[in-house]
């Protein structure tokens, strides 16, 4: 559009004065027929009125209408018209001064943008000679590196190829040994494959003996199964045999022994109330029925800590239980147990001195 | 209490029946009254202890004075300067029971007067039960305060502990005789009969004369003080139940008469002067009366007299000798021996029916019954060959003769009923014994120079 307006800008601007002229007539035009309208509006009100008051009260005949034409009022019309007449062609003519001037304006713009152009172009080519310059010689010291580059890539190239040739060498080496190698494994395989299957004969011959051996082996192992299954059973018999018997006797050794410990406590209980009696002593009378349970609490040692004197008779006067306490006390230690698991820290015993 | 009878004739006569036949002849025999001046302590033996008898410590007793101006601390002074060895006398006292056997001083290990100084083990390692100590306070003016810590060496406790306040000295031995019996107490659960008295006669010859003295003594023999003297024969003492008075036969008026006297001597009183015998008082339980032997109507029978009214209550009528009669403990019968059967036994009157059963069957003599303080025991000179002492359980009727010593005769229960104290014949010389119950101890009582007789053993002091 710009590029367009650029290239054509007499036509364009007779367009822009064309649309504009257009334009206003419109407008003018427009204000007119709303002038009108209003007052076309205000006779049908007043026309209203008259008809709703004739329909209020009664039916009057109305005289003719009719409009006087003010020749003040046309003058002024037609002064108005004049007047919109010299202004439009007063704007058409500040138009036109506004577009020479703007004519003018985008002359001297386009001069100036030439000038800034030249300006651009010469700075731009000034920078590209700038460039070309630091690029020459970028590409100076480039060719110099590549040609560094150059014989080193060669250098290696030769060294290349010589590896290349030496590996070649040895590659033809290595192929003929490998061939060699080849040979020799693939006689080896089939010394192996003839090897194996002659193992494998071997083995399948070993197998079958093997088999023929088990299958023999097996056949005792069951007989022997069967035999040592009978010996078990007649072992587990036995064995259970035996456990009854060993139970049966430990029963009865247990018996015998809660009944020798047993003996054993009396005796252990008697020896303390046999030292107790030996012990007892006392200045008083006592009744020859006199008697008392006596309960000893005693440490392991055999040492009193505590005398009590229970179950007393009626014979059992205070001199008879003090005398029963002291010769408790008087028979410290008191005698240790024949087993050590006898030991009773509390003990009572019937006392009758 | 012996009749007068029969004891005058064992002083000459060894058999029943010649004591009988001199019986009236002795009655008529007078002596001159004289006056002994001099009073010999009894010195008693032990001659038989219990083979268990217990140790026992008394240890001697800490004396300490007491200073008068600061009347807290105390200083203890050498318990030689102690005005009384009490440990002395309660260990005598307990040794003389037989149930115990004192260590001697040499045998103690420590001399403690105080808990804090007892070390139980050292004293446990002696064998010992018990121990005794304490301390006599020299208050001043002469009079003492004693303190008494009796310990339990084997339960370690003190089982008694006493003080007494202001006691003089002149009764230091009472307070060590109270000691003894608290012990005795507390260990044999019999109250003890050592803070007691006992009577008895004594008779020495000067100059071919003989003299008499009635005495009253503390039970070990100390502190004799003559209640009468005489030369003419004092017999049969009898202790008032209160302790305060005797009745004895004295023949000071030429012929048996019976006197009841005061211990102070403040009062004396012939209450039986009849004609005859007036023999072998005995004092009722209860103090009121008197049960004596009288011939006043021919022949020797038991009589009881009213003390307020003088009132005689004759028990017995017979022909036969009926003599030395005993007070049952309840006061309802008197025991007494009689030869209505021939020979002497013991019978027992009945006071409200006057029914008379015979009690003794053993030997062939029984005479002077005496009863236990608890009715229990009944003792007597018992004869089958020989004069001992028996005793008879009246409960299980089992009979057993204690003594074999010589010519015994008069025996008298101490108040405890533990012991009997009796008169015997050693080397022609009257002695008194005293034995257990049981007969497991005895000792002998003497005087110096002289003979000692007719024993009673007093009651129980009243503090």
């Amino acid at each position: 559009m710009l590029r367009f307006i650029k290239r054509h800008p007499i036509s364009v601007i007779l367009a822009l004065i064309l649309h504009i002229g257009i334009g206003v007539l419109i407008t003018h035009e427009w204000q007119d027929s709303t002038e009108s309208n209003k007052i076309a509006a205000q006779g049908e009100e007043e026309s209203a009125v008259h008809q709703n008051r004739q329909n209020n009260q009664f039916v009057k005949i109305e005289p003719l209408k009719t409009f006087a034409v003010d020749s003040a009022l046309v003058k002024q019309q037609i002064e108005r018209i004049q007047a919109v007449e010299s202004a439009k062609k007063r704007e058409q003519v500040e138009l036109a001064a506004k577009t020479d001037k703007e004519r003018q304006r985008l002359k001297e713009l386009k001069l100036r943008q030439k000038e800034e152009q030249a300006k651009a172009e010469q700075a731009t080519k000034r920078t590209a000679e700038q460039i070309l310059k630091t690029e020459a010689e970028r590409k100076k010291t480039e060719a110099e590196r590549k040609k560094t580059e150059e014989a080193k890539r060669l250098a290696s190239l030769e060294k290349e190829k010589a590896d290349s040739e030496r590996a070649k060498a040895e590659k033809a080496k290595k192929a003929s040994l490998l061939a060699e190698k080849e040979r020799q494994l693939a006689n080896e395989k089939t010394a192996l494959a003839q090897k194996q299957r002659q193992v494998e004969e071997d083995r399948k011959k070993a197998l079958v003996l093997e088999i023929a051996r088990k299958d023999k082996e097996n056949k005792a192992l069951a007989i022997e199964a069967e035999k040592a299954k009978a010996t078990q059973a007649q072992a587990t018999a036995a064995a259970a045999l035996q456990r009854q018997l060993d139970e049966e006797s430990a029963a009865q050794r247990a018996t015998q022994k809660r009944q020798q410990l047993l003996s054993l406590r009396q005796t252990y209980i008697s020896s303390i109330s046999a030292k107790v009696k030996d012990n007892w002593r006392t200045p008083a009378r006592i009744s020859p029925e006199a008697q008392c349970d006596l309960r000893i609490t005693q440490t392991p040692t055999g040492n009193v800590t505590s005398v009590r004197i229970v179950n007393c008779n009626s014979h059992a006067s205070k001199q008879f239980k003090d005398a029963a306490e002291k010769a408790v006390y008087r028979s410290e230690p008191l005698p240790a147990p024949p087993v050590k698991e006898l030991f009773e820290r509390v003990i009572t015993f019937e006392f009758k001195p | 209490m012996t009749s007068v009878n029969f004891k005058f004739v064992t002083f000459f006569q060894h058999t029943a029946q010649i004591r009988r036949l001199l019986l009236l002849s002795i009655t008529a025999f007078s002596m001159s009254l004289f006056t002994v001046s001099a009073m010999a302590e009894l010195t008693i033996e032990i001659s038989e202890g219990y083979d268990n008898a217990i140790p026992i410590a008394i240890v001697p007793f800490g004396y300490e004075v007491q200073s008068t101006m600061t009347p807290v601390s105390s200083k203890t002074v050498a318990s030689s300067q102690s005005p009384e060895d009490l440990a002395k006398i309660i260990a005598a006292d307990l040794r003389r029971s037989g149930r115990f056997n004192p260590l001697s001083n040499a045998q103690l290990p420590a001399f403690p007067t105080d808990v804090d100084a007892l070390d139980y083990e050292q004293w446990r390692a002696l064998d010992l039960d018990n121990l005794l100590m304490g301390k006599i306070i020299d208050e001043g003016n002469g009079f003492y305060q004693i303190e008494m810590r009796f310990m339990d060496v084997l339960r370690k406790n003190q089982v008694i502990g006493k003080r007494w306040n202001h006691i003089p000295k002149s009764n230091l031995r009472q307070i060590a005789h109270q000691m003894s019996d608290l012990i005795y107490q507390e260990l044999t659960g019999v109250r003890g009969a050592f803070n007691t008295q006992i009577s008895y006669v004594t008779l020495r010859k000067i100059e071919g004369k003989r003299h008499y003295t009635l005495e009253v003594a503390d039970s070990d023999g100390f502190n004799p003080q003559p209640i009468l003297k005489s030369n003419q024969p004092i017999m049969s003492p009898s202790w008032s139940p209160d302790g305060k008075k005797l009745a004895y036969v004295s023949f000071e008026n030429g012929r048996s008469q019976i006197f009841i006297q005061s211990l102070d001597g403040k009062y004396r009183e012939n209450v039986a002067q009849f004609k005859g015998i007036n023999g072998a008082p005995a004092w009722s339980p209860d103090g009121t009366k008197l049960a004596m032997t009288l011939s006043k109507d021919g022949s020797a029978d038991i009589y009881v007299m009213e003390l307020k009214t003088g009132n005689l209550q004759q028990l017995t009528r017979k022909y036969s000798i009926e003599t030395e009669a005993a007070w049952a403990e309840n006061g309802q019968s008197l025991f007494f021996n009689s030869d209505r059967r021939g020979q002497p036994q013991v019978f027992q009157v009945f006071l409200e029916t006057g029914e008379i059963n015979r009690v003794t069957y053993d030997g062939n003599y029984n005479a002077n019954p005496e009863i236990s303080p608890d009715g229990r025991y009944l003792s007597m000179v018992h004869s089958n060959s020989g004069f001992h002492i028996g005793l008879l359980d009246l409960y299980t009727n089992e009979f057993r003769v204690l003594t074999d010593t010589f010519l015994d005769e008069s025996p008298t229960f101490s108040p405890n009923g533990e012991m009997i104290l009796y008169a015997m014949n050693r080397n022609g010389e009257g002695q008194l014994a005293v034995v257990a119950i049981d007969g497991k101890t005895s000792q002998t009582l003497k005087v110096k120079d002289g003979e000692v007789r007719e024993p009673a053993w007093g009651p129980y002091l009243s503090h």
